[in-house]
């Protein structure tokens, strides 16, 4: 945190797209909203579109991440409009509700789509929302798991995908998601290597190349 | 409710006596004069909402992309209209066709008749008696741009009609439209051998409703004023109702006073703003069944009435919107609203889509495809049922500012722009601060109303953040998306940047920081939020002394209207329900067919008012009980000549052009 940036090479800064993709109402913009302002909604509305958003994290003492956030509509009308979103992107968190088994088969389907359209160094994490419904409450003495951490994780793992199961109501394991990200995206190399945005893609992908994903040294912007 | 109103012809029914800018009273359609024009040719009813559409910061026709789906990519083909002339605001387009492809008109073709069904007996829904009158071929649903005004004389309506500058007083005799409709032969259902009355009966007991009170005071679409029973229990919150909640008063107003539903041709629900679904689909298949029975006969169900209750049909291509309410509303009012629930699903699909949907699939369930936009309609809805004046005049409002500070913010916007910008606005409060847009493309209200809604009847957009998203403008193109960069860069102001081009986002973002920046260093930013923390004037600010409470001023040049604050006489929810619920009243009795109304003044129980109607302006205003007319007029004659001199504030004129 807060170092003195006069530190020469050692200080890095990078900033990486990421997308958010997953059924509607699994929890993306509560993950979103509770890693950006550590916030949640009992009641948000669905996103329309999609939502920008970003937010800076601290790696290590030497390393700055920002993430370009596009939280997508998991509503069935914009799914023509994903590709959009994903094509620049350096990472994918793609949710489900782990109490909602159908929402694992649509998350399965948006990994195999990042999978074969997306940029092939694609970093995604597979989240499995609502972990807080997973303990019983007052409301509902018995769980609403619906999806078993182990069948989620043995599917992560065999996909290649970082897996967390995460409440944005409590907050459990957003930071830890992101964070996870973060480290798995390649840093080391300076230059425009995390920024796959400008290559690789070409055509109509550089379309939303607004901020592009670059390694900066010594740049606390 | 409201059963002794004064007598007619009471001598001291005077008018204004003090402002010569009246016309001569039966021809509305006096050509305007280049200054105060107003699109609207009253020969042209039937596009009289495009035609008035234009008339709003804008003077172009539209010639609009043809972009489709979602995932067309490219979207920079708008093309100009040619021939499109570039001076006052004042063109009149010539009627829909302009504003889409022939081929896909936004309104059906103008032949569905109108069938009013009066219930005249006591039963719960009678639909024996069925009058089916052939109205003059109108079938635009919405916004009542139309030139004309007209004539209703209910009890205790007084009309003048003033000639030129002079305070002739005199009674123009009643003429109730629509009933010089011919009454035609149409089959009559009969209730007893199906479900209709029961299922309809079960709305409306839902809602509260007693069904010995007829319907024959709603008939014709000026004879609103029949139903006193809401504003004649008092002005303000002294009523049974005290006490309850706000948010409780709402909910029963709601309950009891009005119901949308939207349901595909087929009969399934796509929409209802209330009852859950098991119960609305039952009234949803009733309602497809009577439309439709009608449709088999070559007729087209518009509206019929039941006890208090006014039913409000609209087809528009594969779904039905229907209205039922027993606030007051006239069918013209009625359909407006519905207009704009039908432009919030098209804004969500675009009509290409909506057609393909269903040419494809009758029985689609519509509900798949609008999810998460149930909170448009379910504001809009609200809005509506409050009483919504933008939607009542068909124009929007602005926050009131120096023209200079205006000026500066348009200027703002104009040099932040970048090439693929096609409208950038900047709304506070739910009015509009300013508006920039290229030379050969309008504006229109409805559009403009489409989207204040969506960012203030919802709180989906109002969370700071910078969203993007594809959104179709049905009266600029019904036919494709554009794609809105929306953010609050204040509680309670909003950027809005529209562009053709899918992948502007960035571009727009950019656009979005200077334009903020700027505002910012140019003390912009503090002027609107003050304007909006200060609220709207009140009536006093405007009137030092003056018996009147409350007006709504609509400049039909601009499309767009001003009024003072609602307080302090109609702060709570019911006492703003009650002076909207009037305004309707008023706003419909000038507006009936076939008058020409241009003064009218209505003294109730518990108010005083008058309306009065020029080519140039509408204005309502309202007064306490008992309050002296010629007071009234004075005050009424006060407010048109301070607009006037405020015009450059109160209203945008032109709007920033690139
Ligand atoms: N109990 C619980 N509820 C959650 C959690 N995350 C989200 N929710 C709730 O789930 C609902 C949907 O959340 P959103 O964040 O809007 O879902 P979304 O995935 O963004 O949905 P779309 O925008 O429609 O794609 C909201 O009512 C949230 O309050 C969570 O971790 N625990
Ligand atoms: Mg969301």
């Amino acid at each position: 945190m807060a170092h003195p940036r006069a530190s020469t090479q050692s200080q890095r800064f990078a900033q990486f797209k990421l997308v958010l993709l997953g059924e509607s109402a699994v929890g993306k913009s509560s993950l979103v909203l509770r890693f950006v302002k550590d916030q949640f909604d009992d009641y948000r509305e669905s996103t329309i579109g999609a939502a920008f958003l970003t937010q800076t994290i601290a790696l290590d003492e030497t390393t700055t991440i920002k993430f370009e956030i596009w939280d997508t509509a998991g509503q069935e009308r914009y799914k023509s409009l994903a590709p959009m979103y994903y094509r620049n992107a350096n990472c994918a968190v793609v949710v489900y509700d782990i109490t909602q088994a159908s929402s694992l088969d649509k998350a399965k389907a948006w990994v195999k789509e990042l999978q074969r359209q997306a940029n092939e160094n694609i970093v995604i994490a597979l989240a499995g929302n609502k972990l807080d419904l997973a303990s019983p409450s007052a409301s509902s003495p018995t769980s609403k798991r619906a999806v078993d951490t182990a069948e989620a994780e043995a599917y992560a793992r065999e996909a290649g995908l970082l897996f967390f199961e995460t409440s944005a109501k409590t907050a459990e394991n957003v930071k830890e998601l992101f964070t996870a990200i973060a480290k798995k995206l390649p840093l080391d190399q300076q230059g425009p290597r995390g920024a796959r945005a400008g290559g690789g893609a070409g055509g109509r992908g550089v379309d939303l190349k607004g901020g592009s994903a670059a390694v900066q040294p010594g740049c606390n912007c | 409710m409201d059963p002794a109103p004064p007598p007619p012809h009471r001598p001291e029914s005077s008018v204004p006596t003090e402002d010569a800018s009246t016309t001569s009273p039966p021809s509305d359609s006096t050509p305007p004069s280049v200054e105060d024009s107003i699109p609207p040719s009253p020969s042209d009813e039937s596009a009289s909402s495009p035609s008035e559409t234009t008339a709003l910061l804008s003077e172009g026709t539209v010639s609009p992309p043809s972009e489709d789906e979602l995932s067309t990519p490219r979207a920079s083909t708008y093309q100009p209209t040619p021939d499109t002339p570039e001076t006052t605001e004042t063109t009149e387009t010539p009627g829909p066709t302009d504003l889409t492809a022939p081929e896909e008109n936004y309104f059906p073709p103008p032949l569905l008749p109108r069938v009013i069904i009066e219930s005249t007996t006591n039963s719960i829904l009678s639909l024996q008696n069925i009058h089916s009158s052939t109205s003059s071929g109108t079938s635009t649903p919405g916004l009542q741009a139309k030139a004309t005004t007209a004539i209703s004389l209910p009890e205790g309506v007084h009309a003048h009609q003033t000639d030129g500058a002079s305070s002739g007083s005199v009674t123009a005799a009643p003429s109730f439209s629509d009933s010089n409709s011919i009454v035609s032969l149409v089959p009559t259902l009969n209730t007893r051998d199906n479900d209709v009355e029961s299922m309809l009966g079960e709305i409306l007991s839902e809602s509260g409703g007693r069904f010995s009170g007829m319907g024959t005071r709603l008939a014709g679409a000026g004879g609103g004023f029949g139903d006193g029973h809401i504003d004649d229990e008092g002005w303000d919150e002294s009523s049974d109702e005290e006490g309850l909640e706000e948010e409780a008063l709402i909910a029963r107003w709601r309950a009891r006073k009005k119901h949308f539903f939207i349901l595909s041709s087929a009969g399934k629900p796509v929409y209802s703003r209330y009852g859950d679904e098991s119960v609305v689909s039952g009234y949803m298949g009733v309602i497809q069944a009577i439309i439709s029975f009608f449709q088999d006969g070559d007729d087209t169900l518009k509206s019929f009435s039941a006890g208090k209750h006014r039913f409000a049909v609209v087809a528009e291509g594969p779904l039905y919107l229907v209205a039922i309410s027993s606030m007051g509303e006239s069918d013209s009012q009625l359909r407006a609203q519905l207009d704009a629930l039908y432009t919030q699903v098209l804004s969500t699909l675009t009509l290409s889509q909506l057609n393909k949907i269903f040419s494809t699939r009758e029985n689609f369930d519509l509900r798949r495809l609008l999810g998460g936009t149930e909170v448009f309609l379910d504001g809009l809805s609200d809005a509506m049922t409050r009483g919504s004046p933008q939607i009542l005049l068909s124009a929007l409002e602005c926050v009131k500012m120096r023209k200079s500070h205006r000026e500066r913010i348009n200027q703002i916007l104009l040099k932040s722009r970048s090439p693929s910008l096609l409208y950038g606005l900047v709304i506070a409060d739910e009015r509009l601060v300013s508006v920039i847009r290229p030379k050969r493309h309008s504006l229109h209200p409805p559009d403009l109303q489409l989207l204040f809604s969506m960012l203030f009847n919802a709180s989906t957009f109002r969370d700071g953040g910078e969203h993007w998203t594809p959104i179709c403008l049905p009266k600029f193109n019904n036919r494709g998306f554009l794609h809105a960069y929306i953010c609050f860069f204040r509680k309670e102001v909003a950027c809005v940047l529209i562009s053709a081009d899918k992948d502007a986002f960035f571009e727009m973002r950019s656009v979005k920081e200077t334009v903020v920046e700027q505002l910012e260093k140019s003390g912009s930013v503090k002027i609107i939020e003050d304007a909006v923390s200060r609220g709207r004037y009140i009536t006093t600010d405007v009137l030092s002394s003056t018996v009147i409470r409350h007006f709504l001023y609509k400049s039909r040049a601009n499309v767009q209207f001003t009024m003072p604050s609602f307080e302090p006489h109609f702060y709570t929810v019911i006492a703003r329900r009650r002076l909207m619920n009037l305004y309707q009243r008023l706003h419909s009795a000038v507006h009936a067919k076939n008058a020409h109304l241009k003064v009218h003044h209505c003294i109730r129980s518990s108010s005083v008012s008058l309306s009065w109607v020029t080519p140039a302006f509408e204005l309502y205003c309202v007064a306490g009980a008992g309050a002296d007319r010629g007071a009234l007029a004075k005050g009424a004659t006060a407010i048109v000549s301070w607009v006037k001199k405020e015009e450059e504030r109160l209203f945008v004129i032109g709007g920033a052009m690139f």
